[in-house]
């Protein structure tokens, strides 16, 4: 049994047979997983989710497990249950559990007091480990290969917890990384140097939208919610739009990302261009949580 | 006029101490309680601080002093402290390094330093420091994180920010 906790936490080896574990998911979607049968994955959702949180359901009910959801509003918590008891009481009846919650490293926490592997789906604004996988996998089934594209990281870089540990990840597997943020907006300097340091990622930053020479243009939403100025916020996703005559710009084989949801940074009529790979890279939720889920369960 | 503190016997002087710094080594030693603290003895009347002090195992059995702000040649200004009975261990001192890179630890015996060593900011640090983002779950979980360094910042292993020795709310 394993936890999965955050990006920092996995080699290169682990992720790589987690990506091939996914294709072989993918390829075996309807097949029944004995091994898995009579399991039981508690979903612990303390925040708001819909692709996480469905996609790990239907994740382990594709592998046959059945799904506790543990629904927050309806909880002790709101009597005043702390988070430690409800985890160990969660922990006394599912074989593993999926936890988001706004405290940023509670999946570790919960990991501690936990027996059962802990998977995290996202602690607050530090790490949403396994939308990095499914980012990973999305990539390499559209290009074929990670190593050695340009990829652009578009939007709100300073607060996106997915472009943090995607940097990361890309940096590990080699890919060219261009990040384009607003000023004030950047990606954080101790993450670009942790991935410099680390694994030699080759980076470049800029302020101005543009796609041309990306091989995939990965886009994030500016939080409106971080300003105190909401024109001022307002102002600046106006000139991050991807606009479809933006889009005549991009190579034609360029993959267009988005972790989404999307606000109106990608208006819906770019949905049908052919870069469009948003809702495809979503639909990948599904096999790599598969794999996920084999990755902590599996014995020894 | 020079400042004259009596000698030790046997012990532990730590010298070379950021100035200003000692009164936080004392507390990382846990040698006194922290500042949150009060520190005389009528804090027994008050229950949940002697609650407190007593879960921190603050060891208030030793004399100690300690020189605040004098006169050094290598550091300009600094620290030293004198602890008369108990022998601090060097894995111990190196938790001060958060607050006090330079500090020296000399191990006394008879009136005589019997062993020198300079403090090193160990691979981990473990429930001495607070960590300074609010949103990470062991400000509402545990009363200290756990830090591992990073060429001389330490990050946090339950929110995993980077933070620099000053930071730290110790």
């Amino acid at each position: 049994m394993a936890d999965l906790i955050s990006i920092r936490d996995l080699e290169k080896p682990t992720i790589e047979k987690l990506l091939e574990s996914a294709q072989k998911m993918e390829k075996n979607l309807f097949t029944s997983h004995e091994k898995f049968q009579g399991k039981v994955a508690a979903t612990l959702f303390f925040e708001p989710s819909t692709r996480t949180h469905l996609s790990f359901q239907t994740a382990a009910q594709r592998l046959g497990m059945s799904v506790v959801p543990y629904t927050h509003s309806n909880s002790s918590s709101v009597k005043g249950e702390s988070l430690q008891d409800t985890l160990k009481i969660v922990d006394g009846y599912a074989d593993a559990l999926i936890i988001r919650h706004p405290a940023e490293g509670s999946a570790r926490w919960a990991a501690e007091v936990c027996k059962h592997p802990v998977i995290n789906a996202g602690d607050g604004g530090n790490q949403h480990p396994t939308q990095t996988l499914i980012d990973l996998y999305a990539i390499q089934k559209a290009r074929g290969k990670i190593k050695g594209l340009n990829v652009s990281l578009i939007g709100d870089l300073a607060h996106a917890r997915a472009m943090r540990s995607l940097l990361l990840a890309l940096g590990m597997f080699g890919a060219k990384v261009k990040l384009i943020a607003p000023k004030g907006l950047e990606m954080s300097e101790a993450v670009v140097e942790e991935a410099r340091e680390k694994f030699g990622a080759q980076i470049e930053t800029s302020e101005q939208l543009d796609l041309a020479g990306a091989d995939v243009a990965y886009v994030c939403r500016i939080q409106k919610e971080r300003f105190s100025d909401p024109y001022q916020a307002a102002k600046l996703q106006a000139s991050f739009r991807i606009m479809p005559e933006l889009l005549k710009s991009a190579k034609d084989d360029m993959i267009l990302m988005h972790p989404l949801p999307k606000i109106d940074e990608i208006p819906p009529e770019v949905d049908a261009s052919p870069h469009a790979y948003y809702f495809q890279q979503a639909a990948c939720g599904v096999p790599v949580r598969m794999a996920v889920l084999e990755y902590a369960l599996r014995e020894g | 006029m020079p400042l004259m503190v009596e000698r030790i016997e046997q012990g532990t002087v730590i010298d070379r101490v950021e100035a200003f710094a000692g009164i936080h080594v004392l507390e990382i030693l846990k040698l006194v309680p922290p500042a949150s603290l009060p520190a005389h003895e009528e804090s027994k009347s008050d229950k949940a601080a002697k609650a407190r002090s007593s879960t921190l195992k603050i060891d208030r059995e030793h004399r100690i002093a300690l020189v605040i702000n004098v006169p050094s040649r290598h550091m300009g200004r600094k620290d030293i402290l004198k602890i008369e009975g108990r022998e601090i261990k060097p894995v111990e001192a190196n938790k001060i390094a958060l607050i006090s890179p330079r500090a020296r630890l000399n191990v006394i015996r008879g009136g005589k330093v019997v062993q020198k060593s300079d403090v090193k900011l160990p691979a981990k640090l473990e429930d001495i420091a607070a960590c300074p983002n609010p949103s990470c779950i062991s400000r509402l979980e545990r009363e200290a994180s756990i830090f591992t360094t990073e060429k001389g910042r330490l990050r946090c292993l339950y929110c995993e920010r980077l933070f620099s020795t000053y930071e730290l709310v110790v």
